[in-house]
């Protein structure tokens, strides 16, 4: 009976995100178009040589994703906290990892699975060979749930700060400095032909240890925030 | 239902300092099944504060709070679910529409106990209301979808923090009726008003911080 419970309440969670998300699109394209800017600036400002895009793009695809990520985090939980729903929600007798995991996973769901399909389309503006573009694709697929995960701490602990922006950065990038270096040697070494399992491993292990350890991070910073 | 304890709600001797200021000290009171307390103080005193710990938001500096003569902190699950705690903001979400929103407030809870969502807008004044925006609500008709949480979670303890803000005349006897209902069934409210309440069949018992 819990366990329905539970399910029930995860899925409404996750579900009413969605929902608001959907309907309130301009956060939802917003980042979207802020990496389609940054992405399409480089072939113009450096030259369409081939050579220099390929050696700087998976960089580029990847700095950009991050800045991207940075812009949505505010909206995890602002709106939440302005409004009283997630007092409601702390509240709630149910598990709170319930709750933070599905209002991280719909926030993936909304920023990270958008930027990923962004790419794809981009690749080959940016002279990706298929192999790397592959690679790319893996690594985002890993890494970008991190972005969310590791965005939502920051996110809880800045909520009802006034202009947070500069704090959420100070707090993520060095958090996620390992998933940048990783993702980009990783496409690097794909373009040079060199095999990329042992840099995928780790970008799975740093999702795994996000997964487990961000939600407890995300329930303490929503309740000490709650609490003031 | 019959074995479960009657509710009980103890504080003793609760200190509160917060922002190097005392807010209350000392303070003790028992609530039991079918009792009503208003508290009362002056804006500033510590009223908000107050309900934030007796939920289980802000941790208590000093002094012990029970639930039917357990620790809330030791049974802190049961306790939520035994708990409707309504503050200064309502917990809507401007993006859903009332029927929605109820849903999601239902789907937080344990004891669901109605699926008849539009029934239970209609009776908090809503009637017509499911399909529509809550952002398209006036301050009175968002505290009363507010209110409605109460009738969709079957809770013995309501904390309520000035439910009636914003409300009409109509809208304050429509929930004076919900409130001796649960009254009646044994529940249990605190809240903090500025109106003087004078129901003449409701025994209010005042708490002054």
């Amino acid at each position: 009976m819990t366990r329905v419970r539970i399910l029930n309440l995860f899925s409404t969670i996750l579900f009413r995100d969605l929902l608001l998300g959907v309907r309130n699109q301009s956060e939802l394209v917003n980042p979207l178009i802020f990496f389609i800017m940054v992405i399409t600036m480089f072939p113009l400002s450096i030259g369409p040589e081939q050579s220099a895009l390929m050696q700087i793009s998976p960089a580029i695809v990847w700095v950009a994703a991050v800045l991207a990520s940075n812009l949505t985090i505010d909206g995890i939980f602002r709106s939440d906290y302005e409004d009283g729903s997630l007092e409601q929600m702390i509240l709630s007798p149910h598990s709170g990892f319930t709750l933070v995991m599905a209002k991280i996973l719909a926030h993936w769901l909304l920023a990270g699975v958008p930027l990923i399909i962004m790419v794809l389309m981009a690749g080959p503006f940016l002279y990706l060979p298929d192999y790397a573009l592959q690679t790319l694709f893996y690594t985002l697929l890993l890494g970008t749930p991190v972005l969310s995960l590791i965005g939502a701490i920051a996110g809880g602990l800045t909520m009802g700060v006034r202009s947070s922006g500069m704090l959420q950065a100070l707090l993520i990038l060095p958090l996620i400095m390992p998933l940048l270096i990783f993702s980009v040697s990783a496409v690097n070494n794909a373009m040079k032909g060199l095999p990329v399992t042992g840099e995928l491993y780790f970008l799975a292990a740093i999702l795994v240890l996000a997964l487990t350890l961000a939600p407890i991070a995300v329930f303490s910073a929503l309740k000490i925030r709650l609490s003031e | 239902m019959s074995n479960i304890p009657e509710p009980s709600l103890t504080v003793n001797g609760l200190n509160c300092y917060r922002y190097d200021k005392a807010f209350f000290r000392g303070l003790s009171f028992t609530a039991g099944a079918g009792k009503l307390l208003q508290i009362e103080g002056e804006n500033g005193s510590g009223k908000t504060t107050l309900l934030k710990v007796l939920c289980g938001l802000i941790e208590t500096d000093e002094g012990e709070i029970l639930w039917c003569g357990k620790s809330i902190y030791s049974v802190i699950d049961e306790y939520r679910g035994e708990l409707h705690y309504l503050g200064h903001k309502n917990g809507i979400k401007a993006g859903l529409t009332c029927l929605e929103n109820l849903k999601v407030l239902s789907a937080l809870g344990n004891q669901i106990t109605t699926n008849a969502y539009s029934a239970v807008l209609r009776r908090y004044g809503l009637g017509g209301y499911d399909n529509i925006y809550a952002y398209t609500l006036s301050a009175g008709q968002k505290r009363r979808l507010s209110l409605a949480r109460l009738a969709v979670n079957q809770t013995r303890l309501w904390i309520l923090d000035e439910p009636f803000t914003s409300l009409d005349e109509k809208g304050k006897n429509d929930m004076k009726r919900v409130f001796q209902d649960h009254l009646k069934a044994n529940g249990i409210i605190l809240l903090t008003s500025h109106d003087n309440i004078q129901w003449k069949d409701i025994d209010v018992t005042r708490i002054q911080l």
